[in-house]
């Protein structure tokens, strides 16, 4: 019947009308995120001692795509470094997690932050101590 | 007399334009019976072109006499920065060309990338399936934005709350695996890095479970609509020679009845061993290439459950190829060898031999093609991408042409094009 297929289309928003509601009322009510969520790239402290894990190898500054990542050290004892300066600037960083990749000590992850809207472009530009705040309940970014 | 360089002066900067000659722009052209033809601006900030396209008309009344479009204004130089970031780096730039399909993009890349190493053959049978399983995944997705868009620009606004719906199962599935929804950087030179959590098997056979009857409800939306058949049939029509002679790929292509996919013609990764169709279509019209798109998404699901069949439950899902591919990150930390090579991946990237390679793959708008000059070096001398969208796109001109405003607009959507593609 011609005149049927028609209005077949009624039937299905009419049907919709009875289903749940998918949307999610954002601020009120957060959907979960997965586990690999990558948010905002943070560093790590150690559970233990509460120290950061960063040895200053530098390798993220190096991958990174966009040079979002700087940093400055000094040398310690036994041929160490201590990072000085750590900054990330999301207003460059892509997410693409390439940092948290080529880490060989797991001290940078991604994060679950992800509401990181400010009122000025400065406000994008993380210290050490931001980064490391964030990061002191992130997951390592390989565990499973 | 008003300066009418002032008050178009964009136009005026464009006398090469072809669809538009200096005289239609000094004054709007006299046509018989003393109305004027006029010039008119579809965006670049209009919806219903699906980003930052610029569409210059000239219109008697309501038709269109001619029409040229203003591509750039999305231009961030991705081929550029291919050039001067070493290929690792490159990977994410890639989800931002097509940024409705990141892990097709990802992968053409990534497998020109491996053609150019020599490495293709190295690539563990498990991960290739994985890829295509992605693949067909993004193609699916993009299919869904495609029909849902074009339905809500000419009308059907709830088709595209509910493709968008769908969509978002798929975007899941990406998050849960590489942990990005949209602009993903999923794949990697040599396979996969991270294993594959049970959690996204289980999500993806509910979605295979789900899909088949969504798409019959939006075939039952769609397909007898009565409003939909008049703004879709016989509109937007391309002859075979046209979508042969501008060099048309993907649904476009295969509306005309040309039998084309570069999945069937140059089967790469392990297509040759699946089986599925190529629809074809007989009118190429909005209509068919609306069919063909259809039909896709149903082939693309089976595609996705053979694939599964098939696959191999064990086994590395990263190639062995210590040279090229980073060492497995456990490993890192408690070998020095692994060490090393980490470090001097990280620093110095990889240098693939001299030479040029050019991969093509089905992306879901049509052959996404990728062109690598290497030199030697860890960075590539030219990298070039052949974006479908871009070229489906330039039959807009040709096509619209006698048509009425409105049918621009379906025009435009069953292009299906994506302007971060187009413009590079």
């Amino acid at each position: 019947m011609p005149m049927f297929d028609e209005i077949k289309g009624f039937g299905v928003t009419f049907k919709r009308l009875f289903r749940k509601d998918l949307t999610v009322e954002y601020p009120d009510e957060r959907r979960p995120l997965e586990e690999r969520f990558r948010g905002l790239p943070v560093l790590r402290t150690d559970p233990e001692t509460q120290e950061a894990i960063c040895v200053g190898c530098s390798m993220c500054e190096r991958i990174c795509p966009t040079q979002c990542i700087s940093m400055e050290f000094t040398p310690a004892n036994e041929g160490e470094r201590d990072v000085v300066i750590y900054t990330l600037d999301a207003g460059r960083c892509m997410y693409c997690g390439l940092c948290a990749k080529s880490c060989p000590v797991d001290a940078i992850t991604m994060s679950n932050a992800f509401e990181l809207s400010v009122t000025s472009r400065d406000g994008l530009i993380y210290q050490k101590s931001q980064l490391a705040e964030i990061g002191a309940t992130a997951r390592e970014y390989f565990a499973q | 007399m008003a300066d009418t360089t002032t008050t178009r002066p964009i136009i005026a900067d464009m006398p090469h334009m072809p669809g538009i000659d200096e005289q239609s722009v000094e004054s709007d052209r006299v046509l018989e019976g003393g109305d004027r033809e006029m010039i008119l601006n579809l965006g670049p900030q209009h919806p219903s072109t699906h980003g930052v396209l610029r569409v210059v008309l000239r219109l008697d009344g309501e038709v269109i006499r001619a029409c040229d479009l203003v591509i750039g204004y999305l231009h961030r130089g991705t081929e550029k920065l291919g050039e001067n970031a070493r290929y690792v780096q490159f990977t994410p730039w890639t989800d931002r060309t097509d940024y409705i399909s990141a892990p097709s993009n990802n992968l053409g890349y990534i497998m020109a990338v491996e053609k150019l190493l020599g490495i293709t053959d190295r690539i563990p049978e498990r991960a290739t399936y994985f890829r295509v399983i992605l693949a067909e995944l993004t193609r699916i997705a993009s299919h869904l934005v495609g029909i849902g868009t074009h339905a809500m620009d000419i009308g059907a606004l709830s088709m595209s709350l509910f493709t968008f719906r769908e969509r978002e199962m798929i975007l899941d599935l990406f998050e849960n695996y590489c942990g990005a929804r949209l602009t993903t950087n999923i794949m990697e030179v040599g396979g996969f890095q991270r294993p594959i959590p049970d959690t996204f098997w289980e999500q993806t056979r509910e979605f295979l479970r789900v899909m088949p009857e969504r798409l019959a409800e939006y075939e039952k939306l769609l397909n007898a609509n009565p409003i939909w058949i008049g703004r879709t049939k016989g509109i937007g029509y391309i002859s075979r020679e046209d979508a042969l002679s501008f060099g048309l790929t993907g649904p476009l292509l295969r509306a005309a009845g040309v039998n084309y996919d570069v999945r069937k013609a140059l089967p790469y990764l392990v297509y040759d061993r699946l089986d599925f169709e190529i629809p074809l279509g007989e009118n190429s019209d909005t209509y068919d290439r609306y069919l063909i798109r259809m039909e896709e998404m149903r082939q693309s699901l089976r595609i996705i459950e053979q694939c599964m069949a098939q696959m191999p439950t064990d086994g590395p899902l990263m190639a062995d190829e210590p040279k090229f591919v980073f060492p497995p990150h456990d490993a890192v930390m408690f070998e020095a060898e692994a060490m090393q090579r980490h470090f001097k991946l990280v620093i110095e990237g990889f240098s693939p031999p001299p030479g040029e390679v050019y991969v093509g793959i089905e992306n879901p708008k049509g052959e996404l093609g990728y062109y690598i000059v290497s030199d030697g070096t860890p960075h590539a001398y030219r990298l070039r991408i052949r974006p479908p969208s871009m070229i489906n796109l330039q039959i807009v001109n040709k096509i619209s042409v006698g048509t009425m405003i409105a049918d621009l607009i379906a025009i435009l959507g069953t292009i299906d094009m994506v302007l971060g593609e187009v413009d590079r």
